[in-house]
């Protein structure tokens, strides 16, 4: 120790210089992690900033785009069959007698779901609920015709999924008597 | 080699106290330790500047990057907030688009199909019926995890005269543009029964059946 001392004083430039080097050297050692650490965080906030950016980039027309499709979501909503109303619905398909003049015998609802559309189908739906519904109607092709191609053009959203078109049988036997009968399925609200 | 055989050693002891004669070399130890020292200290203390100025500029960088985003935050929440909402109404979109998925539609089939009758056949019962198909794969593990696929089927039941007629209304539909229908296949089956004797009417029965196409690598 006394070595040592004798050392340091006959050395004091010297002496002073290696302490003060040996703490700047802890000091190297220990704060050596901050700027890492400051470097990471600002790697992160450049990504975070980034993607504002990106974000911002993206939204351009957001606001107008966005409120089309309110309007559309809106306009969709509207035209969707309720399920509650099964007289007016039915009603609907009966009203097709007076535009087309065609003869509709018969239009009953049914209880199942179109497998198609429902949970596991292939076009399975998460936003609205269908209603199928048998429609029988008798008339000549070109009203069973303007018939289907009504129901297309139609307000609501329907689509006709089976038709058998057959000839008339017993009195209405006739070349262009024709009986018709269509599953037609309505796109309805979620129940 | 002669010269290192005539060295003599010391003819007289050597009294000389070493450390406390002075320091004659041309460059002083006292200096030569004094510098290494301060030199070791300098780069420590260049080093320690170097990294507490890296240091503070990143935390100033940082300081700005956080204000930015702090600004930009608010108008950045609203932005996701409507790309949410916008993907939501797509979606209700999408389904609609679902919902029509076909690929014929009821009356345009009808009018392709009396388009294509040639005028010696006579139909009697038309019919369209969609069904669902399970998934066509190898193994069972592949069947599970394809979906479940739309098939369409087309009957068509009247009487020819003759059964050329049969042969050219069955080629008609098999190169009809309304029935090639994109990842679709279209078999075209004809049946005929026995012909009456008394009127010569072929009664017969066209059935088009159009099943999902495979793909090349093998999904559907």
């Amino acid at each position: 120790m006394n070595r040592i001392l004798d050392t340091a004083k006959e050395y004091p430039l010297a002496a002073i210089s290696l302490v003060l080097f040996v703490a700047l050297a802890m000091m190297l050692v220990l704060r050596g992690g901050v700027v890492d650490e400051l470097t990471m965080q600002e790697t992160e906030l450049m990504a975070r900033i980034q993607a504002i950016d990106t974000n911002v980039k993206n939204s351009n027309n957001l606001e107008q785009d966005l409120q089309v499709l309110q309007r559309d979501s809106v306009s969709i909503r509207q035209r969707l069959f309720k399920r509650d109303q099964r007289a007016v619905n039915i009603d609907f398909f009966y009203s097709f007698e007076d535009q087309l003049d065609i003869v509709i015998s018969e239009v009953s609802q049914l209880s199942v779901e179109d497998p198609a559309l429902a949970k596991g189908g292939p076009n399975a739906l998460k936003h609205y609920s269908t209603i199928a519904y048998t429609i029988k109607v008798a008339g000549t092709f070109q009203e069973i015709l303007e018939l289907l191609h009504a129901i297309h053009q139609a307000d609501a959203f329907i689509r006709v999924a089976d038709f058998q078109v057959r000839v008339g049988t017993g009195q209405e036997r006739e070349a262009e008597h024709l009986s018709a009968q269509l599953r037609v399925i309505v796109l309805a609200e979620k129940p | 080699m002669s010269n290192k055989r005539d060295i003599q050693p010391y003819w007289r002891p050597d009294f000389k106290i070493q450390s406390t004669l002075p320091d004659i070399k041309v460059v002083r130890t006292h200096f030569s330790i004094s510098f290494i020292a301060i030199i070791l200290m300098l780069i420590a203390a260049g080093l320690v500047l170097q990294r507490e100025y890296q240091a503070y500029s990143l935390r100033s960088s940082v300081e700005t990057i956080e204000q930015g985003i702090q600004r930009a935050e608010a108008l950045d929440q609203q932005h996701l907030k409507m790309s949410q909402d916008f993907v939501k109404f797509a979606r209700s979109v999408e389904e609609l688009q679902r919902f029509f998925r076909a690929p014929l539609r009821a009356h345009e089939l009808l009018v392709a199909l009396a388009q294509l009758k040639p005028e010696e056949c006579v139909f009697s019962k038309v019919t369209f019926s969609e069904s669902i198909v399970a998934a066509k794969g190898r193994s069972t593990r592949a069947k599970s995890k394809a979906a479940p696929q739309m098939n369409y089927t087309i009957q068509i039941v009247g009487d020819v005269q003759e059964l050329t007629t049969l042969t050219r209304f069955k080629q008609a539909l098999e190169q009809s543009a309304v029935l090639s229908v994109e990842n679709y296949l279209v078999t075209v089956t004809e049946t005929m029964q026995q012909r009456n004797v008394e009127t010569g009417i072929i009664p017969i029965k066209l059935s088009i059946t159009l099943s999902p196409a495979r793909s090349k690598g093998g999904k559907k």
